[in-house]
C-alpha cells in the first residue's frame, strides 16, 4: 500500500492559509499577460505564483522549491538516511530552462553559447534537487503534456512497491513560458476572461503557473491517513489535441484506474475533474464520466483556482483536494451558472462536507494523454 | 530479470547525409506531413522492430531522451525572435515530447502508455529500472523501451548543451528493445539494479557479478576514460566489445550498444555507463 505523506505548492492561491480561504468562498485573483503578435497586441488572464515578491519574467524555481520541500522535510520528520531512499519524480510539460533558456538566447543571437562545461538538459532540475537534498540517486522527469507529474506518480509507486526506494518525492514544475502561452493562443484553446469548466459559456483554459512537491511511501515504512490506491495511463491515439469526443478513451482509464484500485464506481465519493474549460475536452470529459456513472457524481474542477498548470497540475490539484478534504470540505466550482444541454451535469457549486472518502482524479493531455489516480482518506 | 525479445536500431553519425524524412516516407508514409525529425526518427527506430515481430497492442511505450524534441523547439525559437510570427499549431504540439510517442503509438496501432522520461546522465539505466519493475509487478507484459536524440542544426549549440567539445564525434539515434519478464522466444536476458558506483566500487561489483572472462565482453559508454577502460579491462580479462566504430556521441548511445551486443554477439555484455565519473551497470546475456 503506498502511503502519501503530505506536500506543499507555490500557486496564485498564496500560502496555506490563504489558499484554504479562497477555496472555501471559491474566490481567486488572476492578472493579465499581454501578447503581442503581428503588432496586435493580445491580453488574456493568468495565474501567477504569489511568493510575496515579484518573480522576474524567467525565474528558476529550484530557490523557490528547496524551502517548501525542506519544510516538508522538517514537518515530516524524515532524516538524512531516510532522504537517501527517496527517489524524485519530476513532471513538467515544457523543456527545462537549463536547454530552452539558452536554445532561446543562441537563436536570437548565433554568437552566444552560454557554455557551462557540463551536460544540461531535460533532468538538471532533479539533478539539482537531488544534489541539494542528498537524495536517493533513482530519479525520472516527465515530459507528458498535462499529464506529466500524475504520470510521474504512478511510476513512483511503482518503484516504491519493488522496493528500489522507501519515499519518493513527486515534484511539479510549470512556470510561465512564452511559447506555451503563444502556442495554446495560436491554437485559440484561451479564454480571454475567465476559466468556466463544464459552463455553457465556456471558451476555454487560463493558464497558470504552480511548484508543487509531494512526498509519497510504503505503509510498511511510513503510514498516514491518506493513501494511493491506483493509477492508470493510456495513450488515445485518435487526435494528438484531445480525447475522443465520444469520451471512450476517458472512460477507459478511469475504469482501468478504478480496478487497479480494487474498487467500483459507486464507492467513489468526489471526482476531481480535470475540467480545463475548453468546449471539447470538457464534452469528452461528461460523456466519459456518463458511461462509468449510472447518474452523476459529485465533481468539481480546480482549474477556477489555480489556472491550469499544465504538467505541475498533477501534484498540485491533488494536494489542494487533500488540504480542502483535510478541512472537512470538498470547494465549489467558481463561474458555473449555466447548463450545457450537451453536457446535461454540472459541476458542484456549492462548498460540500466530506472528511474521508476514495477520490477520483482525472488528467488529460496533448499527445493522447489520459490518467486516472484514485486517492483515499481514512480517518484513524 | 526481464528478457529482449526484439530491438531495432538506426544510428547516423554527424557526418552522414541522411533525409529523415525520405527515409520515413518509404516505411510510413502517412506519418510524414506533420511530423519532424525527431518523431521521424523515432519512427524509423521503431520500424526496425515492427518489421520483424507484430507488436502486441497492448504494449507500453517508455521513450526516453537525452535532450527531447529541442529541434522543433529551436524552430519555434526562430519563428518567435526571427521571423515574428506566431506558432505553427503543429511546431507547438511536436514540441511538447510526449507527440514523438504518441505518432509512434499509432504508427504500432498502440493503446497502452505513452511515457517520456528524462535523466541527467543516466536516463537509458532509469528507463530499463522503471521497466523492470512494472514487468515484475505485472503492470504491464510488454514494454517498448528505447531512446531517441537528435542532432540540432547548430552543432556549436549541440556540444555546448552536452557539455562536449569538438574532439567528441556526435550522433543521432533511435534504439529500441522489445521487453517482456518471459524467457519463452526471448533474445537477451538483462538486468541491473539501482547503482551508481565510483570507480572503487565499479570494480568491487564487477567482481561480485561473477562473469567468466571468456564469455563476457566489457562495453563502455563512449565518454569513459581510456585509463579506466584499460584497468578494467586489464583486471577483469575481458574481451572490449568494440561498437564505436560507426557511432557519434549521443546520450541514448547505451541503447545503441546493447543492442548490437544483442544482434551481432553471444554470450555476455556487461555495459558500463559513465557519467562525471560515476557508473552504473547493465547486464546483458544472449541466449
Amino acid at each position: 500500500m503506498i502511503t502519501i505523506l503530505g506536500g506543499d505548492l507555490l500557486c496564485a492561491l498564496g500560502d496555506k492559509a490563504t489558499r484554504l480561504q479562497h477555496l472555501k468562498n471559491g474566490t481567486y485573483t488572476t492578472h493579465i499577460k499581454s501578447m503581442e503578435t503581428f503588432g496586435e497586441k493580445k491580453e488574456f488572464p493568468y495565474y501567477e505564483v504569489t511568493t510575496g515578491t515579484k518573480l522576474p519574467y524567467l525565474y528558476d524555481p529550484i530557490p523557490l522549491l528547496i524551502p517548501i520541500i525542506q519544510q516538508l522535510i522538517d514537518n515530516l520528520n524524515i532524516n538524512q538516511n531516510e532522504l537517501s531512499r527517496c527517489g524524485l519524480f519530476l513532471g513538467c510539460s515544457s523543456n527545462d530552462l537549463s536547454i530552452s533558456h539558452p536554445l532561446w538566447m543562441h537563436v536570437g543571437n548565433p554568437e552566444l553559447l552560454p557554455i557551462k562545461g557540463e551536460r544540461m538538459g531535460n533532468g538538471y532540475y532533479a539533478d539539482r534537487l537531488i544534489q541539494h537534498f542528498s537524495l536517493n540517486r533513482f530519479s525520472l522527469t516527465y515530459n507528458t503534456a498535462c499529464t506529466s507529474s500524475a504520470n510521474a506518480m504512478i511510476d513512483a509507486t511503482s518503484i516504491l512497491e519493488v522496493g528500489i526506494i522507501d519515499y519518493a518525492l513527486i515534484v511539479g514544475i510549470e512556470m510561465f513560458a512564452q511559447l506555451s502561452f503563444e502556442g495554446f493562443s495560436s491554437m485559440q484553446l484561451l479564454a480571454l476572461d475567465e476559466v468556466k469548466p463544464f459552463d455553457k459559456n465556456r471558451q476555454g483554459l487560463v493558464m497558470g503557473e504552480s511548484l508543487a512537491a509531494l512526498f509519497l511511501s510504503r505503509k510498511d515504512v511510513r503510514d498516514s491517513d491518506w493513501c494511493f490506491k491506483g493509477g492508470v495511463s493510456l495513450n488515445e491515439t485518435a487526435s494528438v489535441t484531445g480525447s475522443k469526443e465520444d469520451g471512450s478513451g476517458i472512460f477507459e482509464v478511469m475504469g482501468k484506474a478504478l480496478l487497479e484500485s480494487q474498487l467500483k464506481a459507486n464507492d467513489i465519493c468526489v471526482v476531481k475533474a480535470h475540467g480545463t474549460g475548453s468546449v471539447m475536452g470538457d464534452l469528452s470529459e461528461i460523456n466519459g464520466m456518463k458511461q462509468l456513472f449510472l447518474t452523476s457524481p459529485h465533481f468539481f474542477s480546480l482549474k477556477p483556482y489555480i489556472g491550469h498548470t499544465l504538467g505541475a497540475c498533477g501534484v498540485s490539484e491533488l494536494l489542494l483536494l487533500m488540504e480542502c478534504v483535510d478541512q472537512g470540505f470538498i470547494p465549489a466550482t467558481p463561474n458555473f451558472s449555466t447548463v450545457d444541454t450537451d453536457l446535461n451535469w454540472s459541476p458542484s457549486v456549492t462548498r460540500e462536507s466530506c472528511t474521508e472518502g476514495n477520490f477520483l482524479l482525472n488528467y488529460f493531455g496533448f499527445g493522447g494523454n489520459n490518467t486516472s489516480l484514485v486517492i483515499n482518506k481514512v480517518v484513524s | 530479470m526481464i528478457y529482449i525479445h526484439q530491438v531495432g536500431c538506426i544510428n547516423y553519425k554527424e557526418d552522414q547525409s541522411v533525409d529523415l524524412k525520405a527515409e520515413c516516407k518509404l516505411v510510413a508514409p502517412k506519418f510524414i506531413r506533420r511530423t519532424d525529425d525527431f518523431i521521424q526518427l523515432g519512427i524509423l527506430g521503431v520500424e526496425q522492430i515492427a518489421k520483424k515481430t507484430q507488436v502486441n497492442p497492448k504494449t507500453a511505450l517508455y521513450l526516453t531522451s537525452g535532450q527531447g524534441n529541442t529541434g522543433v523547439f529551436m524552430r519555434l525559437c526562430e519563428q518567435q525572435l526571427i521571423t515574428k510570427v506566431p506558432p505553427k499549431p503543429v511546431d507547438f504540439i511536436n514540441s511538447l515530447s510526449n507527440t514523438a510517442g504518441f505518432y509512434i503509438s499509432q504508427f504500432l496501432n498502440l493503446e497502452n502508455k505513452n511515457n517520456n522520461l528524462s535523466h541527467r546522465g543516466f536516463v537509458v539505466e532509469m528507463g530499463l529500472l522503471l521497466a523492470k519493475s512494472e514487468l515484475l509487478l505485472n503492470k504491464e507484459e510488454w514494454i517498448l523501451l528505447g531512446g531517441v536524440d537528435q542532432l540540432l542544426p547548430s552543432d556549436d549549440f549541440n556540444r555546448c548543451i552536452l557539455g562536449l567539445d569538438e574532439s567528441i564525434p556526435l550522433g543521432q539515434g533511435s534504439n529500441w528493445m522489445l521487453l517482456n519478464k518471459s524467457s519463452k522466444a526471448a533474445l537477451a536476458r538483462i538486468d541491473l539494479t539501482n547503482k551508481e558506483l565510483d570507480k572503487t566500487q565499479l570494480k568491487t561489483y564487477l567482481k561480485q557479478l561473477g562473469y567468466q572472462s571468456h564469455n563476457t565482453q566489457l562495453g563502455f559508454a563512449m565518454l569513459t576514460d581510456k585509463p579506466v577502460i584499460a584497468e578494467l579491462l586489464m583486471e577483469t580479462g575481458c574481451k572490449q566489445f568494440d561498437y564505436q566504430t560507426n557511432v557519434g556521441f549521443y546520450e541514448t548511445m547505451a541503447f545503441y550498444a546493447i543492442n548490437q551486443f544483442v544482434l551481432n554477439e553471444t554470450g555476455r555484455l556487461i555495459f558500463i555507463d559513465c557519467f562525471l565519473d560515476k557508473y552504473r551497470v547493465v547486464d546483458v546475456n544472449v541466449l
